[in-house]
């Protein structure tokens, strides 16, 4: 019906979380970690290069807030302006296009580049001959219908192209409480089915996802690991869009950080041998941080030992601390501790009331612990 | 540790020495001053401790004076399972050799081999203790420091250990006094037969004997714990110091700064829910603005259409109304007209009738007139007979008077004359009494007296002698007392004898008779009875009693005449006096003749023809008819009643008063009517006249009003005639007419068009709208006031800044928890140390107490105690039931009980970890009886432990069973020179 209607390809992401924190990342790897999502759209950049993307597409959360440094947006625009093909970026809750909006702030409106449109209206922005955008911005943090519902209503299959952009979480994804924002699927499905969208660019979820059946519909995840439950994280969505309607997407990896939970049952000297191994044998160890869940009973020895591991690791990895919530270890002292331990006298039965306790009392065990080191550093 | 051999070379005034030494045993090391006996332990510390090179100052102290020379000092010793030969060379070429023999053979030299033999004394040897267990010549006599023994710990905690339950642990949760006092006891005895038999005591408990188990020294392992404590806790009250002091302010510090970065975010985002809901508000306001707006222009199109209509209807609403005035204006003129001419008609007829009226007053007013003077006449005629009248009556009262007051005069004269022929009988019957001086009392006193002096003369004749003269013959006579008698015969003459008798018979004798005593008493008596009653008689006026009575008769006689006189003339003045009754009768004569003397004076006619009442009453009464018949004409009636007047009065008789007075009051009854009429009428005649006055002016004021009303008619009718009035008027009400036709028509025109509703909504519209319109723009005021906040707050990066400051809040938290952790972990440890620490202490106390006591016994007899404190020091020792603290016992005592303690160390402690007992020139200030017993106590010992006794006096420890003596000095290369 359009005379002429042309195949795009374009990145699909979202969730960049710029300006994000990590709590548990200590010093430096905080800014190394900040860095690094910065490199992650630089990389997908690179990636809309070498793929000839007609354009980027951000479905929300360009920015963790809309409350961030001018540092933060400017270094942010300079990537974005380093982009070889237009970038269009979609406001999402974390940056609603609310009253205090980042993508109005001065430094913004300034300093942005020519290639980057902020899709603040909603409805359609046209992007190739045939192809347009249809944009379902938030403009509130906390929006009261679904946000795709005004752009999808009066849509007629006239041949246009159509790529829907918008955040939220899909209705079928929490059944249980979808919540008045959340998004129809069903809606979606529809138009898809007539005809009268093609693509559904969905943003919000930090890990990649197809929903429905339609192959239509996706969330990208977050270019750069954001959490310990990110399960698919660290990807983008190189997608096709023939011109007569087909369409198909890759998953690229353009993430280089990893979080990692692990869990062990430690009892002895060789499960602490195996665990020092496998944290040795981390790669990107630098990038790479470890939440360990720890759960066994150690003897005062192999507690040391065992510390001496995690501390040597921690220097290496970005970061590496105990899930607190999982975490379970017993100190005791066991025969093999009292050799090293003063035995007799009232020292001796000092530990020996302390190893009682050790079992029950995270206290007693540290005092042990404590009793080990001094004796050992005393015996030197 | 054992000492097997030492050799010094050039130490100090020691040229060359080599002294060997028994595995076990006491060694005495005998030798006088100065001969090196000191030097030699010294050498052996500076041996063990001090490297080749040292240039420390006891070092340096070593050399030999003045010579430079090296100084060596070599020895053998065993230290648990190492015996080794070690030498060491100072100050020329220094050099250390090592020989180890045992367990295994090693050569080494230089630092290396002084390393090694650190290492051999670390692992093997309780230094403490060996600096214990010597007493040094030149120290101070301090109880020995056992506290940082391990091997004493150790083998005071087998000891009583072995007192407990056979392998059990020792449980401080658990431990009771009866379980310590129990394993007290038992500890002692064990201590006791291990110390008799020789038997070794148990291994350590750490102890597989392996010898690189390091042996910490339970001291310095508490002190590292409590720095670890200090490094998070404060000493003095256990607070948080340090590093944990930092991390808890440090989290203090960052909750702080991370509340005010949240508060600064949640700001922002107030701020922008805040725009959001202004922003939804403004829309809605917009929409009520245009649909008011709507409103507004649609009304006031349909007002335009009504103004029209509603002009027309005004316009015609206001010709009617001037029509309505003009035609009122037309009739009401018409009907002034007519007013006007009406009026002139009443008022003529008022005129007529006033005039007739004033002529009717006129004519009554004169005979009013005439009818007041006729009882004016009247009234006048009536006064005169009065006035006459009244003469009448007075002329009657004063006769009538004065006959009544000389009849007054008549009664008092004749009352007074009674009177005082009364008051003469008064008089003349008071002067008769007067005469009489008595009265009953002195007639009573008269009597009285008689009888008194008859008793007198009675009493005097009965009680007195008597004197009977009886004349024998004849009469005789005889004077007595001067008074002749004659006796007759057989007469007797009898006398009582009252006084002196003078019995004379003349011629023949005088008898004089003298009564006794009491006759001149009597005598006296009758004497003054005779008095009284002469006084009595003399009183009353009488001779006698007789008399006397007599003259009372008479006296009370002229009494009641007196009475009855003084009633009569009382009767007759009837309560006034004599004189005043004079005083009245002459006021009564002289009102008598006054009253004469006035009516005498009456004018004469008054008294000639009193008048009778016959002739004054028809006199009175003819004058009625006088003044009835004048009523027909004035003039008669007033001029007829003036002969009746004249015959009235003189009819009057003055003598008849009640008479004079009726017609007086006849009279005065007629002159007051005839007054009273001739008022009334007077009055009368002063309203009419006031009537007419009043009419008359009337009259004359209407007349006026008539002629003016009848001026203003001509008038007015000279400008408009009647007739044009009444055409004016019918022009008039045509115009009305047509005015109302044409509001009819307007007021049809605007039909059924609510105007007045039209307004309120119009009126309504442009409110809203104007409402509305506020509400607009104060919500974009709002909304422009927000968005200038946001501009400057949300451009601060206040997200980033929040989630700075919760970064640090966590790893701060962080760092608490660890450094908290390990706080609570070292002060855990701490306290569970410093528990068991002073409980173990406790429990060494009995068996170290165990063993000196022991061998004190052997020094001081049975009956000697001793106290241990928890530290491992003498508290005090008791003998013979006295009990001595340490510090008061004497320097020989002292000294005893310091060597008696290190002796029963060394029994106690294991003989692989014990250590040479060095007892450096003791027991100088001890008697050598207790010196034998200290020997023996010496004895006891030697068996398993190295003793080196040092002793400038030969034979002090000879006593000593099995002692090694070595004579210092005596042995070749001896002491070149003496030290200074």
């Amino acid at each position: 019906m359009a005379p002429s209607v042309t195949g795009v390809r374009f990145l699909h992401t979202s969730d960049w979380q710029l300006g994000m924190t990590r709590h548990f990342l200590q010093g430096e790897a905080q800014a190394r970690y900040a860095g690094a999502r910065l490199d992650a759209v630089r990389a997908l950049g690179a990636l809309a290069r070498d793929r000839r993307c007609d354009f980027v597409l951000v479905a929300g959360d360009v920015f963790d807030s809309n409350l961030l440094s001018s540092q933060t947006v400017r270094r942010t625009l300079d990537v974005l302006g380093a982009i070889e093909a237009p970038v269009y970026l979609l406001p999402g809750n974390h940056d609603a296009y609310n009253a205090a909006t980042i993508y109005r702030s001065p430094v913004f409106r300034r300093e942005c580049p020519p290639n980057v449109h902020v899709l603040a209206a909603t409805g359609g922005t046209p992007v190739a001959p045939g192809v347009e955008l249809l944009a379902a911005p938030l403009l509130s943090n906390a929006p009261l219908t679904d946000p795709t519902a005004e752009v999808l209503a009066d849509l007629a299959a006239d041949g246009t192209r159509r790529i829907l952009v918008g955040h939220g979480q899909i209705d079928v994804l929490a059944p249980e409480s979808p919540g008045p924002s959340a998004i129809r699927l069903a809606a979606l499905e529809a138009a898809i089915e007539a005809g009268s969208v093609h693509y559904v660019a969905l943003g919000d979820r930090h890990s990649r996802l197809s929903v429905g059946g339609t192959g239509r519909v996706h969330y990208s995840g977050s270019p750069e690991v954001t959490d310990f439950r990110d399960t698919a994280a660290g990807e983008v969505l190189v997608v096709d869009l023939a011109a007569d309607g087909s369409v198909s997407t890759e998953a690229v990896r353009v993430g280089r950080w990893r979080f990692l939970d692990w869990t062990h049952d430690i009892a002895n000297g060789d499960d602490i041998a195996t665990l020092d191994a496998e944290l040795a044998a981390v790669a990107d160890a630098d990038r790479t941080v470890v939440r360990h869940a720890l759960v066994g009973t150690l003897s005062l020895a192999d507690n040391a030992a065992l510390y001496d591991v995690l501390n040597r690791h921690a220097d290496r990895l970005a970061g590496c601390f105990p899930w607190d919530a999982y975490t379970d270890l017993v100190v005791c002292c066991g025969e093999d501790d009292l050799a090293a331990l003063p035995a007799g006298g009232y020292l001796g039965a000092a530990v020996a009331q302390r190893r009682r306790g050790a079992a029950a009392d995270a206290t007693a065990g540290d005092a042990l612990a404590l009793l080990y080191r001094l004796a050992r550093t005393e015996a030197r | 540790m054992r000492i097997h051999r030492l050799r010094l070379s050039n130490v100090k005034g020691v040229t060359d020495r080599e002294v060997a030494f028994p595995d076990h045993g006491v060694i005495v090391l005998e030798g006088p001053n100065e001969i090196g006996k000191t030097t030699m332990i010294e050498a052996l510390d500076v041996l063990l401790e001090e490297k080749d090179s040292s240039r420390k100052r006891h070092v340096l102290a070593l050399r030999p004076v003045g010579r430079d020379v090296p100084t060596t000092i070599e020895a053998e010793l065993s230290f648990g399972p190492y015996r080794f030969r070690y030498r060491k060379q100072w100050f020329r070429q220094p050099a250390t050799e090592l020989h180890v023999t045992a367990p295994r053979i090693e050569q080494l030299t230089g630092v290396a081999a002084h390393e090694r033999v650190g290492e051999i004394i670390a692992q093997t040897t309780d230094v403490p203790l060996w600096r214990a267990l010597r007493l040094m010549q030149a120290a101070p006599l301090a109880q020995v420091e056992l506290g940082g023994s391990a091997a004493l710990a150790a083998a005071l905690d087998a000891a009583a250990q072995a007192a407990l339950a056979d392998g059990s642990i020792l449980d401080l949760d658990h431990d009771t006094g009866l379980d310590q006092d129990q394993g007290a006891a038992d500890a002692s005895e064990r201590a006791e037969r291990r110390v008799a038999d020789r038997t070794r005591p148990p291994r350590d408990l750490s102890g597989d004997g392996d010898p690189g188990a390091p042996a910490v020294g339970p001291e310095s392992l508490i002190a590292a714990v409590e720095a670890e404590v200090a490094r998070y806790l404060t000493a003095a009250r256990g607070q948080p110091t340090g590093e944990y002091r930092a991390a808890l302010d440090a989290v203090t510090a960052a909750t702080t700064a991370a509340a005010a970065a949240e508060a600064a975010v949640a700001e922002v985002d107030a701020d922008v829910r805040a725009h959001e809901q202004v922003a939804e508000r403004a829309r809605d306001s917009a929409r009520v603005l245009a649909d008011a707006q709507d409103e507004l222009t649609d009304l006031e199109a349909r007002w335009v259409d009504v103004a029209a209509l509603e002009t027309e209807r005004a316009e015609a609403a206001g010709a009617a109304e001037a029509a309505d005035r003009d035609a009122a204006r037309a009739r009401e003129r018409c009907e002034e007209r007519a007013e006007l001419i009406a009026d002139i008609d009443t008022r003529t007829a008022t005129v007529q009738a006033h005039a007739e009226a004033v002529a009717e007053l006129a004519g009554e007013l004169r005979l009013d007139e005439l009818r007041l003077a006729d009882l004016a006449a009247q009234r006048q005629v009536a006064a005169t007979r009065v006035e006459l009248l009244t003469a009448a009556v007075r002329q009657a009262d004063l006769v009538d008077r004065a006959d009544r007051t000389a009849a007054q005069v008549t009664a008092m004269t004749e009352r007074l004359e009674r009177a005082a022929r009364a008051d003469i009988d008064r008089r003349e019957a008071a002067a008769e009494l007067a005469r009489y001086s008595l009265d009953e009392a002195a007639v009573r006193r008269v009597e009285r007296a008689v009888t008194g002096l008859d008793l007198a003369r009675s009493q005097c004749d009965a009680d007195s002698a008597r004197l009977t003269l009886r004349a024998l013959e004849g009469a005789q006579r005889v004077t007595i007392d001067g008074a002749e008698l004659t006796l007759d015969a057989g007469a007797d003459y009898e006398r009582s004898l009252t006084e002196t008798v003078q019995l004379v018979l003349p011629g023949q004798l005088t008898l004089t008779v003298h009564p006794e005593a009491g006759a001149a008493v009597r005598g006296e008596a009758v004497a003054q009875a005779q008095r009284e009653l002469d006084d009595a008689l003399a009183a009353a006026g009488a001779a006698d009693a007789v008399e006397a009575r007599a003259l009372l008769d008479q006296r009370t006689a002229a009494q009641h005449r007196a009475d009855r006189a003084a009633d009569r003339l009382d009767d007759l003045l009837a309560g006034t006096t004599l004189n005043r009754l004079r005083d009245d009768l002459a006021a009564a004569e002289a009102r008598l003749a006054a009253d004469r003397e006035a009516l005498a004076a009456l004018p004469r006619a008054d008294r000639a023809t009193p008048p009778g009442r016959a002739d004054i009453g028809p006199g009175v009464e003819g004058s009625e008819p006088g003044v009835e018949g004048s009523e027909p004409g004035a003039e008669p009636g007033i001029e007829g009643a003036e002969p009746g007047a004249e015959p009235g009065i003189e009819g009057a008789e003055p003598g008849d008063p009640a008479a004079a007075r009726e017609a007086l009051a006849a009279a005065t009854d007629d002159l007051a009517g005839s007054t009273a009429r001739h008022e009334a009428l007077r009055a009368a005649v002063e309203q009419a006249r006031t009537a007419h006055a009043r009419a008359d002016s009337l009259l004359v004021a209407t007349r006026r009003e008539l002629h003016a009303a009848r001026d203003r008619l001509e008038r007015l009718r000279g400008t408009d005639p009647d007739e044009s009035l009444t055409a004016a008027v019918e022009a008039v009400d045509a115009t009305r007419t047509a005015a109302r036709a044409r509001l009819a028509a307007a007021m049809a025109a605007l039909g059924h068009v609510e105007v007045t509703e039209l307004q309120l909504r119009l009126d309504a519209a442009r409110s809203a709208v104007a409402t509305a319109g506020d509400r607009v723009a104060d919500l974009r005021d709002q909304r422009l006031a927000i968005e200038a906040r946001l501009e400057q707050s949300g451009r601060q990066g206040r997200y980033e800044a929040f989630e700075a400051t919760r970064t640090d809040l966590d790893h701060a938290q962080r760092r608490l928890a660890s450094v908290e952790r390990r706080a609570e972990a070292a002060r855990l440890l701490h306290e569970t140390l410093q528990s068991h620490r002073a409980a173990a202490q406790r429990r060494y106390v009995a068996p170290f107490a165990d063993a000196v006591r022991r061998l004190g016994r052997v020094v001081y007899g049975p009956d000697l105690d001793i106290e241990v404190d928890d530290a491992l020091a003498i508290e005090a020792r008791i003998l013979g039931g006295e009990r001595i603290t340490y510090d008061a016992l004497s320097t020989g005592a002292k000294e005893q009980l310091a060597i008696l303690t290190r002796l029963a160390v060394a029994t106690l402690v294991d003989p692989d970890q014990g250590v040479p007992v060095v007892i450096d020139d003791a027991l100088g200030y001890t008697d050598p009886r207790r010196l034998r017993r200290m020997a023996a106590a010496f004895s006891l010992v030697g068996a398993d432990a190295q003793v080196l006794l040092l002793t400038c006096t030969p034979g002090r420890y000879d006593g000593i069973v099995g002692a090694h003596a070595r004579r210092l000095g005596d042995e070749p290369g001896g002491p070149t020179r003496v030290a200074g």
